[in-house]
């Protein structure tokens, strides 16, 4: 008999068992790797972890619209230092989101809505000097800047550089003090109508997110987290796989691209957000202070204590990697982590991959 | 996720196929007549076997060395799950290739860094030969058969040299004749042009050895071509190469015109920048390879590899999988237009259905699903999921009597 059926069939008994003696799960009871668990653990995730991030960059992006707001009506050094921190606050609530990159943010094969939020992300290109030749022009000509513009803008032009370079630099010379870029905006009001604009429109992808999350996916009629939950995806990728996958996905693109080094650099807050990152990447793991059952738990209950330590390390060697801002070694460290989320997770939790996804010729 | 299903193994299948084949024999030794077979077959919810012709679908498949084998189904049988078969073949496969002078055979090739075939008679469901290359040689993967049907071609290499090599061996001993040199390093896939005469190869351009496993040994040089071999003498042709160096030509399908469509798949390790890489091609007869464009973004979603290629000659269409993708795609062989795309977990095998309606797509869950060529949508309600299968990168689809 095939050891993984074996195994199953013995966890699967041994579940059973253990139900039918205790009557029913328990907090306390001890953790067995089945259907079941695996299920009930995605379920908490979804909805402790990821619908909360959801709900939480849908919030910050609307914090941001109203800060743009607030600032632009008495443009001044305080109100400028606000905005710049609801801006941390909002690229830190993405990339506590970024890991988990499926779903409503990536329903489009060829415009997914996530590119709109973060450019880097699709291939790590850095589309600073895009962002910064864009609103010079737009200082300097009479263009309506109005919703329709901004929604219909490439997905170079906006998202979350956009603002950042909006809000932490003075256009005409990229000079990021505080008190040049106010005396900008207080000399040029359509720079307003420029971080009005693209707040709005990251509002409404953020808003897209959360509403396919929790309402309805694609004109489905249902949320993505039921269809996530109960399997129902599109191309059939059953629902732990697409995590995995996601969160794989993810490290691969901190290690192959340097995320770390072009993320964020007006603000300079590249590093918070890669901590911000691996934090998440834990989550997923581990859950949070509202779970009850965790991948990692499930892991090691099924006997791969080793692979699970062997991740923990590969997550703190990231964090001091993120600590000493090395970038070299971080992604050397996002590598580590991408392999262990490719063999040591999906093996410990029986999860496939898929063989020709994961060794294909 | 992996073996939680309580469907019958591949073996429990066989066993049951086996069974009702001896059944079948039996009564008709017995000289009981057809009708009665007919209730025995309609109790097994079998179809009609009296029509002559059965398509299978054909595939390696397993997830671990006690699985490896080739897989096939009858998707049209009324019972595809029942119909479903492995045989065993103790290494993992990769391409496979219907004996064209014994259409019952077929053979498969193992994936590189592998040295064994294996020739599976489908009607019997047993391994009927098997053979493995020469010391200091390992193959790729795949396989063609001579016009004629009286040699066959593996791609294969040379450790030493790292050389690439298209064997020669007589088609019914598969007893070794000669060798061709496929004018690069790595070849893959080839197979034979409509004039019979032509070998065209995908060289991948990329180094390995068996003591380092599947690592590449040579990203910083390596250099990719589709090469086009007199396959009497081995002489070359003509070669094609991408603009992209790093762009490693693996697959190809070819049109009843001898127009050629590959699959690339990118090393982007080796790549000093981040720009994105078509990575399907299709060389037209008398032209350059010219890479297949689509939006950006799409094709980005095929994370730098494709797996599979098929070509529909009716609707000169070239489909190309995406497994890192979950992603098949669809260009117009003659416009180089994009023409559709179907998202589909992990898929890679892909094929032309016999009767030319549907492009076939498989993936290692043991999922079947069937777009239409004409309007390339797929339909959901020919969808077909074989838990005991786990098909490997490469489909085919070929008929049979079963009836003989």
């Amino acid at each position: 008999m095939n050891f993984l059926l074996f195994r199953s069939l013995i966890f699967s008994a041994a579940a059973g068992l253990l139900l039918t003696a205790c009557g029913g799960e328990r907090v306390n009871d001890p953790v067995t790797v089945t259907q079941s668990s695996l299920d009930k653990a995605l379920q908490e995730l979804t909805d402790n972890s990821i619908i909360p991030a959801v709900n939480d960059f849908a919030s910050q992006s609307a914090a941001l619209t109203n800060q743009a707001e607030v600032f632009c009506s008495a443009p001044d050094a305080a109100g400028l230092t606000t905005l710049q921190q609801q801006w941390r606050t909002l690229a830190d609530s993405w990339y506590h989101l970024l890991p988990l990159n499926f779903g409503p943010a990536d329903d489009d094969l060829v415009f997914p809505p996530y590119i709109y939020i973060d450019s880097l992300r699709q291939r790590g290109n850095n589309y600073s000097a895009t962002v910064r030749s864009e609103i010079n022009t737009l200082l300097g000509n009479t263009t309506e800047l109005n919703s329709s513009y901004f929604d219909n803008r490439n997905f170079q032009y906006v998202g979350l550089l956009a603002l950042e370079i909006a809000i932490f630099e003075r256009a005409s010379d990229a000079s990021k003090n505080i008190t040049d870029i106010v005396a900008e905006y207080q000399a040029q009001p359509r720079k307003c109508d420029i971080i009005s604009g693209l707040s709005n429109a990251l509002q409404v992808k953020a808003d897209y997110i959360r509403s396919g999350w929790t309402l309805n996916h694609k004109a489905t009629g249902k949320p993505y987290r039921e269809l996530f939950l109960s399997n129902q995806l599109d191309d059939g990728t059953p629902a732990l796989t697409q995590l995995l996958t996601s969160a794989q996905e993810f490290l691969d693109y901190l290690q192959q691209r340097n995320v770390a080094t072009v993320a964020a650099q007006s603000s300079g807050y590249n590093w918070p957000l890669m901590a911000t990152a691996i934090d998440s990447i834990e989550e997923i793991l581990q859950g949070n202070s509202a779970s009850t059952l965790s991948l990692f738990s499930l892991m090691t209950a099924a006997g791969y204590d080793a692979a699970v330590s062997a991740v923990r390390s590969n997550i703190a060697a990231a964090r001091e990697n993120i600590s000493n801002q090395d970038a070299l070694l971080f992604k050397s460290s996002a590598a580590q982590l991408d392999g262990n989320f490719k063999r040591e997770i999906p093996d410990g939790l029986e999860v496939d991959l898929g063989i020709n996804f994961t060794d294909g010729d | 996720m992996k073996s939680r299903s309580s469907a019958s193994t591949a073996t429990d299948l066989h066993k049951q196929g086996q069974q009702r084949r001896q059944t079948l024999k039996t009564l008709l030794a017995l000289g009981l007549a057809p009708a009665t077979v007919g209730l025995l077959s309609a109790c097994n919810k079998a179809p009609d076997t009296s029509a002559a012709a059965q398509e299978f679908w054909v595939s390696a498949q397993g997830r671990d060395a006690s699985q490896f084998g080739l897989g096939w189904v009858q998707p049209e049988a009324g019972y595809a799950s029942q119909s479903a078969h492995t045989a065993v073949s103790g290494f993992r496969g990769h391409g496979a290739v219907q004996h064209p002078l014994r259409p019952d055979a077929v053979l498969m090739v193992s994936r590189q860094p592998g040295t064994e075939c294996v020739e599976v008679n489908l009607l019997s469901g047993e391994v009927t030969a098997r053979f493995a290359c020469k010391p200091g040689r390992h193959l790729h993967g795949h396989a063609c058969f001579s016009a004629d049907g009286r040699q066959l071609f593996t791609t294969e290499s040379d450790f030493v040299s790292g050389l690439g090599k298209i064997v020669v061996r007589d088609a019914s001993t598969y007893q070794w004749l000669g060798e061709l040199d496929s004018h690069g390093i790595g070849p893959h896939e080839l197979k034979m042009m409509p004039d019979g005469k032509t070998l065209v190869v995908a060289n991948g351009g990329l180094r390995t050895h068996p003591d380092s496993g599947r690592k590449i040994l040579n990203l910083d040089t390596m250099r990719s071509s589709l090469s086009y071999l007199r396959a009497s003498d081995g002489v070359l042709l003509d070669e094609q190469t991408l603009t992209e160096p790093k762009a490693s030509i693996r697959h190809l399908d070819i049109a009843a015109d001898g127009t050629v469509a590959v699959a690339t798949q990118v090393q982007r390790a080796a790549m000093a920048d981040n720009h994105i890489v078509a990575p399907g091609a299709v060389h037209t007869p008398g032209k350059t390879l010219q890479p297949l464009p689509a939006p950006v973004p799409l094709l980005s979603q095929f994370n730098d590899y494709m797996g599979s290629v098929a070509v529909h000659n009716g609707e000169r269409i070239a489909g190309f999988s995406s497994p890192r993708g979950n992603l098949v795609a669809f260009w117009h062989l003659d416009r180089h237009e994009l023409l559709g795309y179907h998202a589909f977990h992990d898929v890679c095998g892909l094929t032309v259905s016999h009767d030319q309606r549907y492009f076939v797509l498989s993936n290692s869950a043991g999922q079947l699903r069937r777009i239409n060529a004409r309007t390339l949508q797929e339909q959901p309600d020919l969808r077909l999921q074989i838990s005991a299968m786990h098909w490997d990168n490469h489909m085919i689809s070929l008929t049979l009597n079963t009836t003989s």
